[in-house]
């Protein structure tokens, strides 16, 4: 992570100061007054609901922007922990799982309320997330990543043993009992609704975040532990603190995908290429440690493998998932800092070639 | 009498068979300025580490306030008041000159804009005020060092352990360290410094101990102690002076 900044040494001044003066970065979150932020985030959310209110008559793309909302909040979450804090989780199924088992559970054996019942899996992953990741947190970059892997294999082992709890391999089922206090509607939209809901608060947990202390000691954690450590911060606690945000968003994540789906089992919760993996994907695609990278992520990858599958699913097995991989492929190639940092670019080429 | 402000007493740091620090003992008083000079590989910086809590010593004890603090970690030293340098900067790249302060301004200043005012008045300290906004990754290696400093003085510390600072900096920049340096000394602060250029070491530090293989060979005024033969063949390797 370093070392993409040594060439930058030996400029002569104004050479320097060009350079600077083409890559300054806008004022950070943190210096921007909280009526701009304010502003900013209604904005930036009133543009992430227009596709759906221009495409809402169309159940089809009603679906599409359901998973759409709700990946972006998840993504935004994931986020937090692995793009701010640079720990690169691939564990976040079993928070996801964790959330969507206890809300359903709740729901089925004890007629609570999944309004309520998607609370205690938040709390708890919020509380016992970082203490999973804690032994993890000594190990470094892929190490750490394949460590929360291993923690999403044996959740999914232990998923089909606990049957009393999460209904073994055959999963459990939620009946069509339409009603608000049940979380289930007729309408599909009220679903989207709740989705963007989510997508927002993650947002807006965020927004506050990185606009504290804790924000700023996270980025000083991913950049340098060291320098961390020498600034009175206490590396640990910071990536704890962060996992437990993450931790919780991401089970609420997955207790409104099990009321929204209303069947869940093991394959389809510690799924690493719809669920575990794809957090980081979205992410990756969008851009890493940005705001809204997560949700641009989001909403290339999700309607467009959503259409693929429902345009190219007839015409052979896995066809529309090798036009996915060549849109990730291209990503990867011509977007090295994902969405974000293409936009970001462009932006800056713009406003520099325009005449004085 | 109350125990000195900062104590190193028979510190003893051994890597497997290599004694990299050899019964090391010296005390700082508040508001000094003490000087740590040697050839390379003396064991300047492992007897720094040792003080920062990034190593802890094999043998003997490190005292902050009379207490032992062998163990404790490098971000309850910086808590406690001790700030540092790192030899090899170590800005953090993605973020602007500001924000890298703010890091460090955030543990007395828990506000946001507390933090920023904090970091704002340490970058005009040490010169950077101008590049406040410029991410890190785009200064320049002086610029760096600075930073570095600025990190560490956002901590608002009673002492703080320099690690080369002066180093690849040019004459007049080293001039406008020293400056600094001496206000931030008259506004109280302690400094420890590890120190190549003996022009710096001369201007500014009254005492002056001599680290020589691991062992520390010398120690007093800056004046007689760079006059001393046994200094100057430890650091010059012969008699040139």
């Amino acid at each position: 992570m370093s070392g993409a900044n040594t060439h930058t040494v030996g400029l002569a001044p104004d050479e320097d100061a060009a350079r600077v003066a083409a890559e300054a970065p806008d004022p950070a979150l943190g210096l921007i007054s909280w009526r701009r932020v304010a502003l900013l985030y209604a904005g930036g959310l009133f543009l992430a609901a227009l596709p759906f209110s221009l495409l809402s008559g169309d159940l089809f793309w009603v679906n599409l922007f359901t998973y759409t909302y709700l990946f972006a909040g998840l993504a935004v979450a994931w986020n937090v922990i692995a793009g701010f804090g640079g720990q690169f989780s691939l564990g976040h199924g079993v928070f996801f799982a964790v959330g969507a088992y206890t809300t359903v559970r709740l729901y089925l054996g004890w007629q609570l309320s999944p309004w309520l019942g998607i609370l205690p899996g938040a709390a708890a992953c919020a509380l016992i997330g970082p203490l999973i990741f804690l032994p993890t947190f000594r190990l470094k970059g892929s190490f750490f990543a394949i460590a929360t892997l291993a923690f999403n294999e044996v959740a999914l082992v232990m998923s089909n043993y606990m049957e009393s709890i999460t209904g073994g391999p055959r999963g459990l089922q939620v009946p069509f009992r339409a009603g608000v206090a049940n979380m289930i509607f007729t309408n599909p939209r009220a679903y989207t609704l709740l989705a963007f809901g989510f997508m927002a608060l993650a947002l807006g947990v965020v927004v506050v975040l990185m606009r504290s202390r804790l924000g700023y000691y996270l980025l000083a954690v991913r950049e340098d532990e060291d320098a961390a450590r020498a600034a009175g911060i206490s590396v640990t606690g910071v990536k704890l603190r962060a996992t437990a945000i993450s931790a919780g968003l991401t089970a609420l994540g997955g207790g409104l995908f099990a009321m929204y789906v209303r069947t869940i089992d093991p394959l389809t919760l510690f799924s690493l290429p719809d669920i575990g993996v794809k957090f980081a994907l979205l992410t990756l695609i969008g851009g890493m440690g940005t705001i809204t990278g997560p949700v641009l992520g989001a909403f290339l990858i999700v309607p467009l493998e959503g259409y693929f599958r429902a345009a190219l699913g007839g015409a052979g097995p896995g066809v529309h998932l090798i036009l996915l991989g060549l849109v990730m492929v291209l990503a990867a190639l011509f977007m090295r800092r994902g969405i974000t940092g293409a936009l970001d670019a462009a932006w800056q080429r713009w406003r520099h070639a325009r005449p004085k | 009498m109350s125990a000195p402000f900062f104590q190193v007493q028979h510190v003893v740091k051994r890597f497997g068979g290599l004694v990299a620090v050899n019964d090391v003992s010296f005390d700082l008083a508040r508001g000094e300025i003490v000087s740590i000079i040697g050839p390379n590989g003396a064991g300047k910086t492992t007897l720094f580490n040792l003080l920062t809590g990034q190593l802890k010593p094999t043998d003997g004890e490190v005292r902050l306030d009379g207490g032992v603090i062998n163990a404790m970690p490098p971000d309850e030293r910086a808590r406690m008041g001790l700030g540092r340098t790192f030899q090899i900067a170590k800005p953090l790249v993605a973020l602007t000159a500001l924000e890298n302060v703010m890091v460090g301004a955030f543990l007395r200043h828990p506000r946001l804009r507390a933090a920023e005012a904090k970091a704002h008045a340490v970058l005009r300290d040490v010169g950077l005020a101008r590049r406040a906004n410029v991410r890190a990754a785009q200064l320049t290696l002086s610029e760096r060092r600075r930073l570095e400093v600025a990190r560490a003085l956002a901590l608002e510390p009673a002492l703080i352990l320099l690690d080369e600072v002066m180093a690849g900096l040019n004459a007049s920049e080293v001039a406008d360290a020293i400056e600094l340096f001496r206000l931030l000394n008259e506004r109280g602060l302690t400094l420890l410094i590890i120190e190549h250029n003996l022009k710096v070491v001369r201007a500014f530090s009254k005492r002056v101990i001599v680290i020589d293989r691991g062992a520390k060979i010398a120690e007093g005024n800056a004046d007689d102690i760079l006059a001393m033969p046994e200094v100057i063949t430890a650091y010059l390797g012969n008699r040139r002076g």
